[in-house]
């Protein structure tokens, strides 16, 4: 493979790829320009290495040269105290406003490819 | 021109995942993902919680490591079934190493699965196993603000464990604050505080591997011979 230390992005982005090839190839697309990825910041994804990956598995296939869009979500949390949604703080997990213990809401685990561009 | 997509990308993962589950239930076996740093302990606590129970409950061992199979000659030591998966660099298990260790071992029934992951409180969180239960593993000297920083793996646990507790007085762990983060990212996994090398805490976490994983194989069996009466 070439890639002796695979970091889970690797398996990743030949999910990524697999996926973009098929859709594109139901849509009647001869090559896809672009591929935007939404992913959570709980997802454990690192751009740089999916993007430093796709180099790599894409090559010579329809999926060659492509660009990838990340959009980042963040972790969510609750306050226990004044119900108020907030971001992950930078530190800690306290609410920002009244300072009470939040809890994880369940957003920021997302990681799907939202749409692409292709030429037919 | 835009296609939209909207394919969840772990899709493939999942689905091997839902193999092994089914694969788990056929073979009654209890799978217990085990997961932390490397040298939090965990195969030292497997090796512990399996010799307290392995005159009530059979158990086999799935090992993950990078490289190397010094966890699993220690199990097999012990005279436990065990397979040792080496990754190559890779940094997790995946769905699809599990699923071909359970088809080729046979000998894999009617106990608890220990799948004991790569080191690494980042990527394993993320690959669903086909597991009845995450356990994870920290430990004191790691320090108190891991359920900060690796909020996933934290967040996926179905059962806590906080090794090494011998050394709270040594190392300056600040236990409110664990706690605190703890809560803030998992209100509902158990945590149990052990230390494998005094002892301690190690009757109550075997306790609870007795009561959840092996009543879920007892009760399996159970209704694996209904269904057969009818």
């Amino acid at each position: 493979m070439g890639v002796e230390v695979q970091l889970h992005e690797y398996a990743v982005t030949e999910n990524i790829i697999n996926i973009a090839i098929c859709e594109a190839e139901k849509a009647g697309a001869r090559r896809i320009t672009e591929i935007r990825l939404t992913i959570g910041d709980l997802s454990s994804i690192v751009d740089e290495s999916v993007q430093m990956y796709f180099d790599i598995i894409s090559k010579d296939t329809a999926a060659e040269g492509a660009r990838l869009i990340f959009r980042r979500l963040p972790a969510k949390f609750v306050c226990s105290c004044c119900g108020r949604e907030y971001n992950k703080p930078a530190d800690g997990f306290d609410c920002p406003v009244c300072g009470s213990p939040g809890r994880l809401t369940g957003a920021g685990r997302e990681f799907y490819i939202e749409s692409m561009e292709v030429d037919v | 021109m835009e296609i939209k997509v909207m394919k969840n990308i772990m899709d493939a993962n999942g689905r091997l995942a839902e193999v092994n589950r089914a694969l788990f239930r056929e073979r009654n076996l209890a799978a217990v993902n085990v997961m932390g740093s490397p040298g939090a302990g965990k195969t030292s606590i497997l090796i512990k919680v399996m010799g307290l129970l392995r005159n009530k409950i059979g158990f086999c061992v799935i090992e993950g490591d990078i490289a190397s199979d010094i966890d699993a000659q220690l199990i097999d030591g012990m005279g436990i079934s065990v397979v040792q998966i080496n990754t190559g660099g890779g940094c997790h298990l995946d769905a699809n190493m599990i699923n071909s260790v359970i088809d080729r071992q046979k000998s894999f029934k009617n106990s608890i699965l220990f799948i004991e992951n790569v080191g690494n409180l980042v990527c394993p969180s993320s690959f669903d196993l086909g597991e009845n239960c995450k356990m994870v593993v920290a430990s004191v000297p790691e320090g108190h603000d891991k359920p900060y920083k690796y909020i996933s793996m934290f967040e996926t646990a179905d059962i806590i464990v906080l090794n090494k507790i011998d050394l709270i007085p040594y190392v300056g762990f600040d236990r409110p604050y664990f706690y605190k983060g703890l809560s803030a990212v998992n209100g509902k996994a158990p945590v149990f505080e052990i230390s494998c090398r005094t002892g301690e805490g190690l009757d109550s976490l075997a306790g609870w591997m007795q009561d959840k994983m092996a009543d879920l194989i007892i009760s399996r069996s159970v209704l694996v011979r209904t269904e057969g009466m009818r």
